[in-house]
């Protein structure tokens, strides 16, 4: 996640400006995450707003400034991984609620309906591949990195994300055909 | 449409999503709590700022070290003296910042101090935030004398032909693993709550009457332990692995924070008494634990630790000695952009002799870039780092300085009588695969390589490199538009594959002549195979990938290099197709080509497709016929109690040991399955 490094040393020392520039800077990227995780927009603000009350409070207690992006990181996957556990079903209902809708209507945007479908690809991916795969995509993680967020091994993390990426070129290329 | 391609359409999907009002600035700021901050927390970060930067500018290093540290203060916009910008991005001049040329042609530290000038930070003329680069090494001629190498191990232990040992890498370099085994007794890893990793529990293994006859206690030993590998060696156990020390800091009445620090532990028991083991001695090094080898009665360590400016003490330490610094080696460090973690890291590698476990013979560092993969040789240790642009969607290239993505930067390290020696870096114009696409052989460097710089498409190379890593000779433009997902080096010939999606041709070179490497031929098959072994001296075993979803076993006759042809392959049992065989991983599989045995683990799901609750985690036993033709023998039905998601995980830690015409199947904290082989029958299933 892009933060400014500068901003974390000074919202380390209490300053509260800093750290509101640094949440303009992170939130956008918190909230993708947070929605591809949990497939609906209500639980996504939950888990980032609770992220983010973590962050805040114990900001002023981290040891390097250098280790902010994944410790946030890491925050927020353990909300999104609680939220998951209360809602399992739900998720699915809306789901499917959205893509009715959208095959309801004529005028959706051609583009828009591919992300709905693609949405629905990863969705379709177990919780631990989809993490890995949004880890990449959205931050470009690399196995190494995403094994020790996740506390996998490299082995694990790289063939997950290989059969991950395969269902979905399978899927993407059976929707363009 | 490649793997980047789609990370890339997720990539663009998210970023059209428009954030809800509810995120909002203002609507978040109503739901903080007034911070509490420690007033000595906050006190003492201010404290530690200033104290670095009088420590800094009083050091003793020079009036001109000293000169430059106040220019980098002063003129932080516009560079630092002893950076400049070359083509491929910042570069360092180590007359200036304080680094000394040793012997054998690498920077080494003349002072922590001037690593730290290092690791300043510097904002560019674009105001983003950019850690100093060095210019990675490139050639050195050092005029290593070759060296003589007795590949044999000293003392294995057990009775040597009763069992088959772990996969190895290189013949004559011992490899660690979960699950080992002297022929006497196995040792297995694991705990009966999860994956975690608390007890080695110790396994005669006696037919139908096996049984579990000690166990210990890692937590006696270290804390909240991660369980790297085990060696068996005499009547030595060795398990090698990081603790992680929470450091808990109070920030209210009712609350704290707690961080985390890791230290490599290599603990060691005497276990000719197995029911009764006992606690030689541990060492420790600073870090996460990486990987180590055995040869010639040393065990050698890898470990990996990052510190920043920030931290105080930014001196690695093996087993509570700070490595001197004229023993610490500047590496490869690459530039990266804000909005990711810097990960500049110590590479820590350190000896012991097995004749005296309680100290360490030689520690080395290497300043360098956190993710180094490890190809060792009976005579060099090979860590390279390198990130592939095929996972790297263009909206992330920015994070990386231009030659990071792409190319492979290799260190050669000499290793012999426990002491460690860098001795030469290269960097190649491609991206390793795995250890088997790197190779040394007769004094020369082999690797098989896919290209990614030299145009829109991909393609694959063959180098060899002689002992001062010169180029010999090279084949390039190999199968075009493909990636290579396995090699083999065997000799005076490689075998590898590359593949597109899944279809895979299969190539053989004649590399007898370094100077002059032919293409034999080529195999084109649907699937690919992601690593090969060889069966016999006409025929090699082959993990992989089908056309379709599911993973298959494959024996190709190589009798021919000129006329490859496959002539037998399996992906399912008959009813079960097989998936999360994890091809790559080499430990995990069973392979004796003297007991015609191959065993490994696979997930099973019903040909017609997965449903909730039909799949079969299972351990396959195939033989080879006289027909050349494989045969299952046995599907072993595992303990079916976990999640779905965890069988995935098996796939890693589920081990089939042979001895004495037993199979043993060790699922780790879990169950031994005792299979007969000379009978086809499973002959006793133990719970752990």
């Amino acid at each position: 996640m892009k933060c400014d490094e500068n901003l974390v040393k000074r919202a380390m020392t209490g300053d509260e400006k800093a750290f509101e520039g640094l949440y303009m800077q992170m939130h956008g990227d918190m909230y993708r995450f947070a929605y591809y995780m949990l497939a609906n927009k209500e639980d996504a603000v939950d888990a980032v707003s609770e992220a983010v009350i973590d962050i805040y409070k114990y900001i002023g207690s981290l040891r390097t400034y250098k280790s902010f992006s994944s410790w946030c990181l890491k925050i927020l996957w353990t909300k999104c991984k609680q939220k998951r556990k209360e809602y399992v079903d739900r998720s699915e209902e809306m789901m499917l609620e959205e893509t009715m809708e959208i095959s309801a209507s004529d005028n959706m945007e051609e583009h828009y309906i591919e992300n709905v479908y693609l949405k629905e690809q990863l969705m379709a991916l177990n919780e631990d591949e989809r993490t890995i795969v949004l880890l990449s995509a959205l931050y470009g993680y690399n196995s190494k990195e995403i094994g020790r967020l996740m506390n996998l091994n490299n082995s694990t993390v790289r063939s997950k994300q290989k059969r991950a990426l395969e269902r979905l070129r399978e899927r993407i290329e059976a929707y363009g055909r | 449409m490649e793997d980047k391609d789609i990370l890339q359409k997720i990539n663009n999907m998210a970023m059209s999503l428009e954030v809800p009002e509810e995120l909002s600035q203002e609507n978040i700021s109503k739901k903080l709590p007034p911070i509490i901050y420690p007033e000595q927390v906050r006190k003492q970060r201010n404290k530690n700022y200033y104290k670095n930067a009088i420590k800094w500018t009083a050091a003793v290093v020079g009036p001109i070290a000293a000169a430059v540290i106040l220019m980098v203060v002063c003129l932080k916009t516009v560079g630092i003296m002893g950076i400049k910008h070359g083509e491929n991005g910042f570069y360092a001049d180590h007359s200036i910042l304080g680094t000394v040329k040793a012997e054998n042609g690498f920077y080494t530290l003349k002072s922590y101090d001037s690593l730290k000038l290092l690791m300043e930070r510097q904002t560019t003329a674009n105001g983003i935030n950019d850690i100093v680069s060095l210019e990675f090494l490139k050639r050195f001629s050092f005029g290593v004398a070759k060296e003589e190498s007795n590949g044999e191990l000293r003392g294995d232990g057990g009775a040597p032909g009763s069992y088959v040992d772990t996969e190895l890498r290189t013949e004559g370099v011992k490899e660690g693993d979960i699950t080992v085994t002297n022929g006497k007794y196995i040792f297995a890893y694991g705990d009966s709550d999860d994956y975690c990793d608390r007890y080695v529990r110790i396994i005669v293994p006696e037919g139908e009457s096996t049984k579990q006859v000690g166990k210990i206690d890692i937590g006696t030993y270290a804390g909240q332990f991660s369980f790297g590998e085990m060696y068996i060696y005499d009547d030595m156990l060795i398990v090698a692995g990081y603790e992680t020390e929470y450091i808990e800091t109070k920030v209210s009445e009712w609350s704290s924070v707690v961080e985390s620090i890791n230290k490599t532990k290599i603990i060691f028991f005497n276990v000719e008494d197995v029911e009764n083991p006992q606690h030689i001695s541990t060492l420790d090094m600073d870090g996460y634990y990486e990987s180590s080898r055995i040869k010639d009665g040393y065990l050698y360590i890898f470990s990996s630790v990052r510190y920043t400016e920030d931290d105080a003490d930014i001196c690695p330490e093996v087993n509570g000695q700070i490595i001197p610094n004229e023993n610490v080696y500047i590496g490869n460090i690459f530039s990266k952009n804000s909005g990711r973690s810097v990960s500049i890291a110590y590479k820590i590698m350190a000896s012991v002799s097995l004749e005296n476990v309680t100290e360490f013979v030689s520690s080395i560092a290497v300043v360098s870039n956190d993710s180094q993969e490890y190809y060792v040789s009976t005579e060099h240790i090979y860590m390279y780092f390198q990130i592939s642009p095929w996972l790297v969607c263009s909206c992330q290239r920015a994070m990386y300085s231009p030659d990071e993505l792409g190319n492979a930067h290799i260190m050669k390290i000499s290793y012999d009588d426990g002491k460690i020696m860098p001795a030469g870096t290269v960097t190649v114009d491609g991206e390793i695969d795995d250890t088997y696409c790197i190779d040394e052989y007769n004094g020369y460097l082999r690797l098989v390589v896919t290209v990614y710089n030299k145009s829109d498409k991909t393609s694959n190379s063959l180098y060899i490199f002689d002992e001062n890593l010169e180029i010999v000779s090279s084949l390039g433009n190999i199968a075009e538009g493909e990636v290579t997902s396995s090699a083999l080096f065997l000799g005076d010939i490689v075998y590898f594959v590359t593949h597109v999606r899944r279809t895979d041709p299969l190539f053989s070179v004649d590399v007898s002549d370094p100077k002059n490497p032919v293409i034999l031929g080529a195999l084109k098959l649907p699937g690919y195979t992601d690593y090969m072994r060889k069966w016999n001296d006409d025929l090699l075993l082959g993990f992989g990938y089908n056309e379709g979803t599911s993973e298959k076993l494959t024996l190709f006759d190589v009798s021919n290099p000129a006329n490859l042809k496959e002539i037998s392959t399996v992906d399912s049992d008959g009813e079960y197709v097989y998936y999360y065989m994890q091809p790559e991983n080499y430990k995990a599989k069973l392979i004796s080509p003297e007991k015609n045995v191959i065993g490994f683990y696979a997930f099973k799901m019903p040909k017609d497709g997965y449903v909730d609750g039909n799949y079969v985690p299972s351990y396959e036993i195939y033989c080879i016929d006289e027909n050349n033709t494989l045969q299952l023998k046995e599907s072993i039905r595992l303990h079916d109690n976990l999640d779905y998601w965890d069988y995935e995980e098996y796939a890693y830690y589920v081990r089939g040991i042979y001895i004495d015409d037993y199979i043993y199947v060790v699922v780790p904290g879990r169950q031994v399955i005792v299979y007969d082989v000379l009978q086809d029958v499973i002959i006793a299933d133990i719970d752990l």
